[in-house]
């Protein structure tokens, strides 16, 4: 099985932490960024076949990263992780390929469905 | 006294004395020209009886001369037949007269009475009739003399001898005023006689009805005056003359009787014309008395009756002016006043009915009271909710028909009296079990002269109800708000905690190949771990530090529903639809399908078709109907009821403009402090640990802020429960 790589992007280090322990796990190669600048500095290094966005972030806001981040890798796929209850995706981003299956709400109470969800991304 | 009858008094008081007066003047001047006019005819009588009284001496005097100068008796004093003879031949001449022949000496040589008698003797003459004693005298003499109470015409005539020229005797002649004298003169002068000397009564002409003489009374005679007598039933004007003798002695009366009775007779008819005359007025006045005063009386009377009909209450009278006076301005005034009172009154009663109708179509009980707390007005609301009539209410002290007012009945009396309004807010009542509460008002009657005052209840229950529950949901919203600053700093560590707990629980499961190497390169057998964290129920911990993250969580997720306002778009959607799919995702809940036997209760649809579609935001209604379901189920499956055929029923009906959606469940039910109390925020009958208590009151939030419906809950102990919910339609 080939490896695949996801880049966490939250300012919540036990978020990072944990997520990214949890996807290791999985057998991810892992990388994550504090911001959505830090994220971006690091794509232009490495190439990424996920992201697993936190909407608000210091600095520029998910929205604007994703949009970013698809013109440097265009094929890149996105999760979107918020804490914000009343989230609902934006028009930019649904013209993006992003869909409603695609956004978790902090806290995820059941990773399986998380998990799904990344499988269907990759495979 | 009635104006006609007045009107006639008047008219015949005027026209009474005016005419009384002028025939009283009338009657008065009749009767002295009748009585002039009789005076004067007895005064011409009168004169012509002295006329004739003065004949009758001028008379005797001629015949004395003629006697005393016949040749007979001139030469034959010596004969007295001769003279007798003398005379016998002359008695035609001499009738009613009585002549003597006296010699020189005084004796009677022959006489003739005539049969009639003779005051004149021998002796009489013996002293001096007249001037018998002057026997010398040729001088003829003729006069009145009173003879012993008698008076007599008396004319001595002397006889000269032929040849000698010497007196040889006197002729004397006497007419006695007797009555046979007197029947003379009556027949002369047409009118009665008496006569009388200063001695007494001599003669008369009035008879009575023997036939005898009658000497009327005549007291009071004075000379020229008109004295009226009654003489035998006749009346007389009397008048009179007095006789003189020669010597003008005063020797009687002649007393002229003129009867006057066809005067006085003529005056009579005159007098009866005038009174007949005066009737006539009279009755003709009380004529037109009549025909005035009704004519006049009439249109009053005509007037007042419609007056009368007025202040009875009827103003349905059509009354025409009859005349084009003062009476028919007044006819035409009253009519247009009529008619005016009618409109005015119509108005009134109308507007009574208005206000009525006002009062009447309130909501709340009005009720009017007088200074004595007695009830004076009563409105439909008032009878509804009493169950007491307003006949029966009216007059009744209102403490009598709501005891609790015994206490306030101070109040309202200072209220009147200090004409203040008094507000008495959210007054607790209780009925049966029920908790009412009522706002009471007391408004004093602000009207000079007017005391009392409004009452007026409010039922506030559902008001205060509301309110309770916009202040519960205020209250949501303001920490709805707060947590939507807060869920995200919350959501992050909690995702941390969370995913923490999970890689926890997975690097100690295992599940995964790469801890049992793990495990091997750290020099420990995995099983020991598993066999430690077994005995330390490390895994259990870990599972409720999960859940105790997931129920944080959900609280969050339950708090930020509050703030939302309009996070998704409403959308028209079929019900029916709404409604089957929530019952699909409860049959697939993981809790209801695990703990709860689900699909052992019977779900009855009964929808209505063709309802129209309801806008809303369907997963926020899902949750609501689900939260309903949820709630049912577990009340089915609470530990101590065994409820044998559960069921719930999910009814889809139109009312007006609403649609209502009911979940019905056969379950315990709830007491009415249950019912009350259930869409409280963190209000909750389960277990702690098992409901957040915010499930209900978040559906409430859900139905009447974002949907601008409403949502209640119908429910008894042993009833089961029911919830409705009543969603608007689409606005077409």
């Amino acid at each position: 099985m080939s490896e695949y790589s996801i880049l966490i992007v939250d300012d919540e280090e036990i978020v990072r932490v944990a997520l990214g322990a949890f996807l290791e796990d999985e057998g991810y190669k892992i990388s994550s960024a504090i911001s959505g600048e830090e994220a971006l500095e690091v794509m232009k290094k490495t190439s990424f076949n996920l992201g697993i966005i936190d909407m608000r972030l210091p600095g520029i806001d998910g929205d604007t990263l994703i949009m970013k981040a698809k013109r440097l890798q265009p094929d890149m796929k996105f999760i979107i992780h918020t804490g914000s209850m009343g989230y609902s995706i934006s028009d930019t981003l649904v013209n993006a390929g992003i869909s409603d299956r695609d956004v978790f709400k902090k806290p995820v109470k059941d990773m399986k469905k998380f998990l799904q969800i990344i499988r269907l991304h990759l495979e | 006294m009635k104006i006609r009858i007045k009107l006639l008094l008047y008219f015949i008081l005027i026209a009474g004395v005016s005419s009384f007066i002028a025939i009283y003047f009338a009657i008065n001047s009749i009767s002295s020209r009748y009585k002039d006019t009789a005076v004067e005819k007895t005064r011409i009588i009168r004169r012509e009886a002295e006329n004739t009284f003065s004949e009758y001496l001028g008379e005797l005097s001629r015949k004395g001369l003629f006697i005393s100068e016949l040749g007979e008796i001139m030469n034959n004093m010596k004969d007295p037949d001769e003279i007798s003879a003398a005379l016998e031949l002359k008695m035609f001449f001499l009738s009613t007269i009585n002549v003597k022949v006296v010699d020189s000496s005084g004796k009677i040589i022959a006489f003739k009475n005539n049969s009639l008698p003779s005051f004149i003797d021998e002796k009489i003459l013996a002293n001096g009739l007249f001037f018998l004693k002057e026997n010398n005298s040729l001088i003829r003499r003729t006069g009145i003399v009173d003879l012993d109470g008698s008076i007599c015409f008396v004319s001595v005539s002397p006889i000269v001898d032929h040849d000698t020229f010497e007196r040889t005797g006197d002729l004397i002649l006497e007419i006695p005023l007797n009555s046979e004298f007197a029947d003379q003169m009556r027949n002369k002068i047409k009118s009665e006689i008496v006569i009388v000397s200063n001695s007494g009564k001599i003669a008369t002409t009035f008879l009575d009805p023997n036939g005898e003489r009658h000497f009327p009374e005549i007291s009071n005679l004075d000379p020229g005056s008109d004295i009226s007598l009654k003489i035998m039933g006749d009346n007389y004007l009397i008048d009179s003359f007095v006789i003189e003798d020669h010597n003008g002695k005063d020797l009687g009366k002649v007393i002229v009787c003129e009867n006057i009775n066809d005067i006085i007779q003529a005056r009579k008819l005159d007098i009866r014309s005038l009174v007949f005359v005066f009737f006539i007025v009279i009755v003709s006045v009380i004529f037109f008395g009549i025909v005035i005063g009704n004519r006049i009386s009439k249109p009053i009377l005509i007037l007042s009756r419609g007056a009368e009909s007025i202040s009875k209450g009827d103003f349905d009278i059509k009354i025409k002016a009859s005349s084009r006076d003062e009476i028919g301005d007044l006819t035409n005034i009253f009519t247009n006043m009529a008619d005016s009172l009618k409109t005015q009154k119509k108005d009134m009663e109308h507007m009574q009915l208005y206000l009525k109708n006002i009062i009447d179509s309130m909501p709340s009980i009005m009720i009017g009271v007088d200074s004595n707390g007695k009830v004076t007005q009563w409105n439909v609301e008032a009878e509804k909710k009493t169950g007491i009539t307003q006949d029966n209410a009216l007059g009744k002290q209102v403490g009598k028909i709501f005891p609790q007012f015994e206490k306030q009945l101070e109040g309202f009396r200072k209220s009147i009296n200090e004409k203040k309004p008094q507000k008495m807010e959210k007054i607790l009542e209780k009925v049966n079990e029920d908790i009412l509460y009522k706002d009471i008002m007391i408004y004093p009657l602000i009207s000079n002269g007017v005391e009392g005052a409004v009452i007026r209840m409010d039922d506030v229950t559902t008001r205060v109800r509301i309110e309770d529950m916009m202040i519960q949901t205020e209250k949501m919203m303001s920490v709805g708000g707060l947590a939507a600053g807060m869920a995200h700093e919350i959501n992050n560590p909690l995702g941390g905690i969370m995913l923490g707990v999970q890689n926890i629980m997975r690097r100690l499961s295992d599940d995964l190949p790469s801890n049992i190497e793990k495990a091997n390169e750290c020099g420990v057998d995995f099983n020991k771990i598993t066999e430690y964290l077994e005995k330390q129920k490390i895994m259990y911990f870990l599972d409720v530090i999960l859940r105790s993250g997931e129920r944080a969580s959900d609280i969050v997720t339950n708090m930020l529903n509050f703030s939302r306002r309009s996070g998704d778009q409403m959308i028209a959607c079929d019900i029916d639809d709404v409604l089957d799919k929530t019952v699909e995702l409860a049959a697939n809940d993981y809790d209801l399908k695990k703990k709860y036997d689900f699909r052992h209760i019977e779900i009855i649809r009964e929808y209505a078709p063709n309802l129209p579609l309801v806008p809303c935001v369907k997963n926020e209604i899902q949750q609501v109907i689900l939260n309903l379901l949820k709630n049912s189920v577990y009340a089915i499956f609470e530990e101590d009821n065994k409820i044998k055929e559960p069921k719930i029923i999910l009814r889809l009906k139109r009312v007006e403009n609403l649609a209502w959606i009911e979940v019905e469940d056969n379950g315990p039910g709830m007491d009415a402090e249950t019912s009350k109390r259930i869409f409280e925020p963190f209000f909750t009958t389960k277990d702690i640990g098992v409901g957040t208590g915010l499930g209900l009151s978040v559906s409430y939030f859900i139905v009447t802020n974002i949907h601008k419906g409403s949502m209640y809950v119908e429910s008894a102990p042993g009833k089961g429960s029911k919830f409705i919910i009543k969603l608007p339609f689409e606005e077409k």
